[in-house]
């Protein structure tokens, strides 16, 4: 694939990504394998460039102190686990199902977002247990709406945490962040508020991206010559997406982004059932 | 849950208000100048690379399988040979890759050292040796 063709797909995903919400992984890869590259390939070089666009997000809303960093590292055990062993399962996977299960993911994450939009702020119902309460996971973030200090109290860390090990079995395997599934375990199951979930969500992208990376680079399926133009490609993309994203209605960049994907999620899948 | 009303033993103490303040800060630095760092040295790589072949496509596979060995082979061909633009773009793909390893040493030692929470040290010490078997394993 020509220098050009790399940079300008990696940038319109890094753009699309960013207005929707999410990384540019999830439309890189389809994008790549539709224009001709193993579908192992791509992920393995979109698994990197993942570190990029999550550690930009994260260096923001760590500095804005919305990101709970304990929350983050307890989660953090059980995702690099599932990365490394998702990574590992992709390169011994034959490539069909991995078309298919793409495909799949493609439609969880677009059902995740659509889902996600009604509800807007997660109800705090449960009493805080036992092992959240030992893990000290409380926080407080300071609101710029409504000018005033959120404090929270994070439950049921003893489901999220196993829960998190699929979730990261879910990115290592298809090479993405898995932004919209953590932020769905962030939210409901634990209870963060939106803001501290999106922050914490993206500080344990990177960690994991890390985890799976080191899995694709053993196989050897990280080359530089690729790779490097991508990852310019997909920050430049997600800057500029970002800044757009200001200036653009939420609901309608989303609504586009949520489209793309589905129709992604359908291709693949019939990529998969015909063939690569 | 908003701050009105709430007991003031549920909020941490100023000075630890202040040290989570100054790690919020150093974790959102290093990720930030780790992913600047990075972007630089991969346009440095790729502008010289067009300067001497008037072309930006790169063709070559690396011969280190794990990012350890990567890394130093990267630093040995850029002390030991002439230095070519390669070198470059693989180092700025390495410290892309050990961002994320750097910030989770940095909370290890704030867990240990500043917080001396033992339970967080143990979970960041347990993430950061799975990292580290994964950055040197062949």
């Amino acid at each position: 694939m020509s220098f050009l063709t790399l940079i300008s797909i990696s940038s319109l995903a890094g753009l699309v990504g960013a207005l929707g919400g999410m990384g540019g992984g999830t439309l890189l890869i389809p994008a790549f394998t539709f224009l001709g590259m193993d579908i192992k390939h791509a992920i393995a070089i979109s698994m990197v460039s993942v570190i990029a666009t999550s550690s930009g997000a994260a260096a923001a809303y760590v500095r804005d102190r919305l990101t709970n960093l304990r929350a983050g590292m307890f989660l953090e055990i059980f995702t690099i686990l599932g990365a490394i062993a998702g990574a590992s399962l992709t390169i011994a996977m034959p490539r069909q199902p991995l078309f298919i299960a793409f495909g799949v993911i493609l439609i969880l994450s677009w059902g995740a977002s659509t889902w996600r939009r009604r509800k807007e702020t997660p109800a705090m119902t449960a009493a805080v247990d036992r092992f959240t309460a030992t893990l000290g996971l409380r926080g407080s973030y300071f609101d710029l709406a409504e000018q005033s200090e959120v404090e929270y109290q994070p439950v049921r860390a003893a489901y999220a945490g196993p829960l998190m090990l699929l979730v990261g079995a879910a990115a290592g395997l298809f090479g993405v962040g898995a932004g919209a599934l953590k932020v769905l375990v962030l939210e409901q199951i634990m209870g963060l508020p939106t803001k501290v979930a999106t922050s914490t969500s993206n500080l344990i992208i990177g960690v994991t991206a890390l985890a799976g990376s080191s899995v694709y680079l053993a196989a050897g399926l990280i080359d530089p010559g690729t790779t490097a133009p991508v990852i310019l490609g997909v920050l430049s993309g997600a800057f500029l997406g970002t800044r757009l994203l200001n200036r653009l209605s939420n609901r309608s960049a989303q609504r586009v982004f949520l489209l793309i994907l589905l129709i992604l999620g359908v291709a693949m899948i019939l990529r998969g059932m015909t063939n690569t | 849950m908003t701050g009105q009303g709430s007991p003031d033993s549920m909020r941490p103490s100023s000075s630890q208000a202040r040290l989570n303040g100054l790690i919020e800060r150093l974790i959102g630095g290093v990720l930030l100048s780790g992913v600047l760092l990075s972007a630089a040295l991969i346009l440095a790589g790729l502008g010289w690379h067009y300067y001497l072949h008037r072309d930006l496509t790169f063709k070559y596979l690396v011969s280190a399988s794990t990012i350890f060995q990567f890394f130093t082979h990267d630093m040995t061909a850029f002390v030991s040979n002439p230095p070519r633009p390669r070198d470059l773009l693989n180092l700025g793909i390495a410290v892309l890759l050990l961002t994320p390893y750097v910030r989770v040493a940095i909370s290890l030692l704030y867990f240990l050292l500043a917080e001396r929470s033992w339970r967080f040290t143990l979970i960041t010490g347990f993430v950061i040796s799975v990292l580290t078997w994964g950055i040197l394993r062949g």
